[in-house]
């Protein structure tokens, strides 16, 4: 995913969209990862491990998984396992029309 | 005394050689409809490993796409058999497992004849609870219907959890819908078509999210309540009340506060005001 992540990212420059990680790995790899894959949006760092307080307090179980969360804060959508980068623009850019339409 | 004796053995052991004979040439028509059942699901399992064989041993994506068009077990044919089976026996055990395996299997229209008569004849069955996920999964007109008709004739606790579960997940599942039709109207489908754009129009209308999450909430609560004897089960629907309260499509996301690889603070009600793609990930 990260190739797709890094373009979503630049695409959306600028506008009121965030990509927000939740990494649950140890502390050397993200490291290595933030540096090697250019990874310029922010990510909470989980303590190292799958069982990490915010992924056990998701009851998160399967990675990827990711939400969808809409300018209000709501969840609007959630995948265990990447949907793939084109439905995932898709769904944005239905959350970001919202956005700009003020509802 | 002896001699008769010995007789009397040679002419028992020939009368019950006999009829064992007499009953292994039978045995072929009187097979009992347990042992019809399980030829019948033993020689679909054994097709569908044997499909599976195929698909592996084709190496590139083009033949495997070939293989699975065409090799696929026939599982039409299968149910037809098995509903054959349920209608010759209608009071023996092995017409539920038939009226089950086809409700769990088969494509819809032979799963609803299978769900029709389970839930017209059989509710008194602890093996009914096997189809209550899978038709949860389904969603159709009549599997709310269904669900609450079984809760209620049920005799054992344990199917009842069954039940209830279904029906958390059934809301669940509806609130997941409904929220997906939103984003479709939105753009997330293309080239939507005026018939189903009004047809997501009127279900998003006749639905309401957060009132399907508070339903859930009360079944999947209702399901480890009756769990009691099955820890894992229990835990599955607590599970499931944690996840509808507060990680539920339509629900406000939980603050979360933490740190990143740095030691710098972030919160995700940072993030207010803008569309968020909460990622979960590991770099493996």
């Amino acid at each position: 995913m990260y190739p797709h992540e890094r373009s979503l990212v630049a695409r959306m420059q600028g506008k009121p969209f965030a990509l927000l990680g939740v990494n649950s790995d140890p502390k050397e790899k993200v490291v290595d990862a933030l540096k090697r894959e250019n990874i310029t949006w922010r990510s909470f760092w989980d303590g190292g491990n799958t069982r990490g307080p915010i992924a056990t307090e998701w009851g998160v179980q399967g990675w990827p998984t990711m939400y969808l969360i809409d300018h209000k804060g709501v969840i609007r959508k959630s995948y265990v396992g990447s949907p793939g980068g084109e439905v995932l623009d898709r769904e944005i850019e239905a959350l970001m029309k919202e956005l700009e339409a003020g509802k | 005394m002896n001699m008769r004796q010995s007789n009397h053995d040679r002419r028992t052991a020939a009368l019950l050689f006999s009829l064992a004979v007499f009953a292994a040439s039978a045995l072929p028509a009187e097979r009992t409809p347990a042992q019809q059942y399980e030829a019948i699901v033993g020689e679909y399992e054994l097709a569908q490993a044997a499909f599976a064989t195929a698909v592996r041993a084709a190496k590139v994506g083009p033949d495997r796409d070939k293989v699975r068009a065409t090799k696929r077990p026939d599982v039409a044919a299968f149910g037809t058999r098995l509903l054959k089976l349920a209608d010759a026996h209608p009071k023996d055990a092995a017409a539920v497992d038939a009226l089950v395996w086809t409700a769990n299997h088969s494509d819809d229209e032979q799963a609803h004849k299978a769900l029709d008569r389970l839930f017209a004849d059989h509710t008194n069955d602890a093996k009914i609870a096997a189809v209550c996920e899978p038709l949860a999964v389904r969603i159709t007109d009549t599997t709310d219907q269904r669900l609450r008709k079984l809760l209620a004739e049920t005799p054992h606790r344990a199917v009842k959890a069954q039940a209830a579960f279904a029906l958390g997940l059934y809301c669940k599942n509806k609130a997941e819908v409904r929220a997906d039709l939103i984003l479709n109207l939105n753009g997330a489908e293309k080239d939507l078509a005026p018939v189903d754009r009004k047809h997501y129009e009127d279900v998003i209308k006749s639905t309401d999210s957060v009132k399907l999450a508070n339903e859930a909430v009360k079944w999947f609560r209702a399901a480890a309540t009756d769990a009691s004897g099955d820890a894992a089960f229990a835990k599955r629907a607590q599970a499931q009340v944690h996840e509808v309260e507060h990680f539920c499509i339509g629900r406000e996301a939980m603050e979360i506060t933490g740190e990143d690889v740095d030691g710098r603070k972030i919160k995700l009600s940072d993030f207010r005001g803008k569309v968020v793609v909460l990622d979960f990930w590991g770099d493996w």
